[in-house]
């Protein structure tokens, strides 16, 4: 285990996992160096801790069994943004198909879990704004985070979501747009 | 540095008032201790799914025999076949000939001379023609008669040096060769 404050290189993660006894070393060394971020990745997703640590763990454990059959065709983060995005609209999807409409008074089933969450402690603003992020769709909520919060580039951005540049610029525009409304409305009642 | 920037001025163009809350934090908190306790919690995941063994390392499926010949009627491999065939083949035609050439290596000059010496009246004029190529034809110098004497050359080919040689008594022949 890397003692250092220099984040390792995504070579040296790399050469761990793919040389002979050393692959434990090296998934400990990629989940040291990539939890945090696909971790708040996942949180802005979800929204809620427990589910969002729930979806981390079978990140790494899909990782874990899929890392030595990753080409380099893309970054290492890429590929590990993907999964982890694909990880969490799988899980959003199937807890939408298993919850009560009932539990959906409006305001959305993922606003609402993001009101019950005890790890949230925003001020108003923060609130009404991870609210208003938490009634987008799963995959323009995904835009909206990757560029707003992890600051992507788009060409990037394309890669983790298999979505052309153009799309996603039209998303995040869209996003932003359905954001400012929600406050505005917000504002009035 | 540039993406922030462009990040920024998207922002300002679009949605100006969402750039206030950039840089604030989200508002959601984890759990002290929560990062150092991820790899614990994974490795017991993998471990209760009995995962903790190194994956394998996905192997390419090897292409069965008729696979393999199927892909031979594909032009381009049958030309790259083709010449890589050719190349074989001269190479076994060139290569060859050393094999040849090293069975007489071991022959010395003295060898060879004796052995025409004593055999001189064995071998055909034609035999002496046929081991000479056009282009290393001897070039017999032949004395022209008349006050400006002077020596011309002629360059014969393996059939006049037949006919030369056939027209030459075994006298003539002998002195000619030693």
């Amino acid at each position: 285990m890397q003692k250092t404050n220099k984040p390792a290189s995504d070579e040296q993660i790399l050469n761990l996992l793919r040389a002979d006894g050393t692959f434990e070393r090296g998934f400990r060394l990629l989940m040291s160096t990539y939890k945090e971020r696909l971790y708040w990745h996942i949180r802005r997703m979800v929204a809620v801790h427990e589910d969002a640590d729930d979806v981390l763990q079978n990140t790494f454990v899909k990782i874990y069994r899929g890392v030595l059959q990753f080409e380099e065709k893309s970054k290492l983060y890429t590929w590990l943004y993907r999964i982890a995005t694909n990880e969490a609209i799988s899980f959003l999807q199937s807890r939408n198909r298993h919850s009560s409409s009932s539990l959906d008074n409006g305001d959305g089933v993922l606003a609402g879990r993001l009101r019950a969450d005890s790890w949230f402690d925003g001020d108003a603003v923060q609130r009404q704004l991870q609210e208003a992020i938490a009634r987008l769709p799963d995959k323009q909520r995904a835009v909206f985070n990757l560029r707003y919060y992890d600051e992507m580039p788009y060409e990037e951005m394309s890669r983790v979501l298999d979505t052309s540049v153009g799309a996603l610029k039209a998303s995040f525009h869209h996003a932003a747009k359905k954001i400012e409304t929600h406050f505005r409305e917000a504002d009035q009642y | 540095m540039k993406n922030k920037q462009d990040l920024h001025d998207e922002l300002n163009e679009q949605a100006p008032w969402l750039n206030e809350f950039r840089h604030k934090d989200s508002g959601h908190q984890v759990p002290d201790g929560y990062f150092e306790s991820v790899e614990e919690s994974v490795f017991r995941q993998l471990e209760a799914i009995g995962a903790t063994r190194r994956p394998p390392v996905p192997k390419k499926q090897r292409p069965s025999l008729w696979q393999a010949l199927q892909s031979l009627w594909q032009p381009r491999v049958a030309l790259a076949f083709a010449g890589v065939l050719t190349v074989v083949l001269a190479a076994w035609w060139f290569l060859g000939k050393p094999e040849t050439d090293a069975r007489v290596a071991h022959i010395t000059a003295e060898d060879a001379e004796s052995y025409l010496r004593d055999n001189l009246m064995e071998l055909e004029p034609e035999q002496f023609a046929a081991v000479l190529p056009a282009e290393q034809a001897p070039v017999l110098l032949l004395e022209t008669t008349g006050d400006n004497a002077r020596m011309d050359s002629l360059r014969l080919s393996p059939k006049d040096l037949e006919h030369l040689l056939r027209d030459l008594s075994d006298e003539e022949l002998d002195q000619l060769i030693l």
